[in-house]
């Protein structure tokens, strides 16, 4: 806001600091400036107050803004009067630039820079002297909630209804984005904006215009599981020292080359590594809290598959195996260009063309019955491995939701037992959730149908869930787990003519009832399908 | 941090699902992308041979439907 002329010597800090802080010094540098210029070696007084500003935004985000170093026997006597330089500073030049200006407040990191100090600097909230401050900057000198709102209103309805920004708008937009005192957007901003970039419909995002909209994103993804993340992007060098130390636990840092390669149009590449470090994390929070949610099985689920050692997982940070790691990042790849899909930016079909343009494919190699491990269903894939695991037993003692699925010796327990013990407890919801979203063998479904259909809970709620269950849920969901069975158990060992008309016969010993009868029927008429298309 | 809850559907991202067809295909071509830079020559093969297997199934299918429209 204040503009800034580059050249080689920057002001001392603590010539800046003396000024701010010696009343004569400030004094003439406020009332006499041009008098004595030479004495501020020539500059112009714009540069001094651009150079002020950033000192006192760094002290803000130092998280130590009274700069006290072991604890104080009297808070108030310490701080008293320290933060007179910031208030001084505020009323003598920021307040009338904003007044003349007032997009000139969303220009400056200084509002952020108090929430920040609010938050995380040790002493500032304690005391009293910071909370007048405070309450000063964002209540009395100004409204800041109101004035911000108002600014960004007409940019951000423009921007949310898909009409073209002004120059001018966007930058109010850019500056709100980077600036903002929650140091988050909404993902509805973040979607437009990664849009536009995408269809150059408007102008040009900077490095940290990126920034934002990255940590604003990973931020919204990870809050579904309950988890805060600051987002840090650093050079390679800097990336490199970080890794001898241990790491806080809810960081996620990246490269910072990545910001640059976005900008210059290669979006996926910064997503797909910021989902990937954003899923190790949540895998980890989730195994460390152990809770019994729908998340954490699957976490567990696709960690037993690909035979991680979950110990080891849990105990070291730099383990990373490899069979996981890969498909994760496949995972995380596909994870981004269903998130730029999402507000209508197709990537898919530009990779695939592209991918398969440098392919010299052999198309004699073509064998019909290969099929990849994303056809198959997480379930069936997780219950084929985890039968055969020699450690089973322990890994249902050490995993809550295991506990809850299989029982000590490590066999799973029957659907009906799982709603008879556990749908008038706390974890009815994850029940539900999980019954109605899996997929698995369709031997399983039929034995369920059976025994749903003849179990007659005395709870309405109970019944209405197991109700809809087998009016709806196992029909819809038969044709999957037939697809996806039939594609896992594949190869010469398993004769599928058999294995369907077994099932057949199974069908038909299920009661011809009006909650079974559109099971039954649909799910023969699936089979009967299936036959014919062997 | 009091961000709206399900302002985004995050659980439509969930990649543990079964995919669309152009997404399984971009999945399979990502995979064996990243096999070749670590040079698992084992998995290039099979991977190369999963997405020859995938076109030419996707092929069939096409052609099967289109006969549909066919008098």
């Amino acid at each position: 806001m204040f503009s800034k002329v580059i050249h080689d010597n920057t002001i001392p800090p603590n010539f800046l600091n003396s000024i701010l802080t010696n009343a004569a010094l400030y004094t003439m540098f406020k009332d006499d400036y041009e008098a004595n210029k030479d004495y501020f070696q020539g500059l112009e007084k714009e540069e001094y107050l651009s150079a002020m500003l950033a000192f006192i935004e760094d002290a803000l985000f130092s998280s130590n803004i009274y700069n006290i170093y072991t604890d104080p026997v009297d808070l108030e006597e310490v701080t008293e009067g320290k933060l007179t330089y910031i208030k001084n500073f505020y009323d003598d030049f920021l307040l009338d630039e904003f007044r003349v200006d007032p997009d000139s407040i969303l220009k400056t990191k200084f509002f952020r820079g108090m929430v920040f100090a609010n938050t995380n600097d040790l002493y500032a909230s304690k005391t009293k002297e910071f909370g007048d401050l405070f309450e000063y900057i964002f209540k009395i000198s100004l409204d800041y909630d109101d004035i911000v709102s108002i600014l960004i209103k007409e940019p951000k309805r423009k921007l949310e209804e898909d009409e073209a920004l002004s120059m001018k708008e966007f930058d109010v937009l850019c500056n709100y984005i980077k600036n903002n005192t929650k140091g988050f957007v909404s993902m509805n901003i973040v979607t437009k904006m990664l849009r536009n970039h995408a269809y150059k419909t408007n102008h040009i995002f900077d490095a940290e215009v990126v920034k934002s909209i990255v940590a604003s994103t990973i931020g919204s993804y990870l809050e579904t599981y309950g988890i805060v993340v600051q987002v840090e992007f650093l050079s390679e060098l800097d990336r490199q020292e970080m890794s001898s130390y241990t790491l806080e636990p809810k960081r996620i840092i990246l490269d910072e080359n990545l910001i640059d390669k976005f900008l210059s149009l290669n979006y996926t590449e910064i997503f797909t590594e910021l989902f990937f470090e954003a899923e190790y994390l949540k895998t980890r929070i989730l195994l460390e809290r152990n809770e019994v949610n729908y998340a954490t099985l699957k976490s567990l689920m696709l960690l037993i598959v690909s035979k991680a050692d979950l110990t080891r997982l849990f105990i070291d940070e730099s383990y990373h195996p490899t069979d996981y790691d890969l498909d994760l990042k496949v995972s995380c790849f596909i994870k981004t260009l269903r998130f730029f899909s999402s507000f209508g930016v197709n990537l898919f079909s530009n990779f695939n063309d592209s991918q398969l343009a440098k392919l010299d494919l052999n198309m004699e190699e073509a064998d019909l019955d290969e099929f990849s491990t994303k056809e198959i269903s997480l379930d069936q894939r997780f219950f084929d491995v985890f039968e055969k695991l020699k450690d089973k037993t322990s890994l249902t003692k050490k995993y809550a939701v295991l506990g809850v699925l299989f029982d000590s010796s490590g066999n799973r327990i029957k659907t009906v037992d799982l709603i008879k013990k556990y749908m008038r407890t706390e974890h009815r919801e994850f029940i539900e959730e999980y019954l109605d979203s899996r997929i698995v063998d369709p031997e399983m479904m039929i034995e369920d149908v059976i025994d749903l259909s003849s179990y007659r809970p005395k709870e309405e709620s109970v019944r209405n869930f197991l109700e809809r269950e087998l009016k709806y849920i196992y029909i819809d969901s038969f044709y999957y787990s037939l697809e996806s069975y039939l594609k896992l158990k594949n190869g010469p060992k398993f004769d599928k003519d058999e294995y369907l008309a077994d099932l057949a016969v199974k069908i038909n010993c299920i009661k011809d009832t009006p909650l079974t009868h559109r099971f039954i029927d649909c799910a023969l008429f699936t089979i009967e399908e299936t036959q014919q298309n062997i | 941090m009091d961000r709206e809850k399900n302002e985004f559907p995050w659980e439509t991202m969930d990649t543990t699902v079964l995919m669309m067809p152009e997404e399984l295909l971009a999945y399979h071509l990502y995979r064996l992308k990243l096999e070749e830079t670590r040079k698992r020559e084992k998995q290039i093969v099979n991977n190369r041979k999963t997405i020859v297997s995938y076109l030419v199934r996707e092929k069939i299918e096409k052609e099967e439907k289109s006969r549909c429209f066919q008098k």
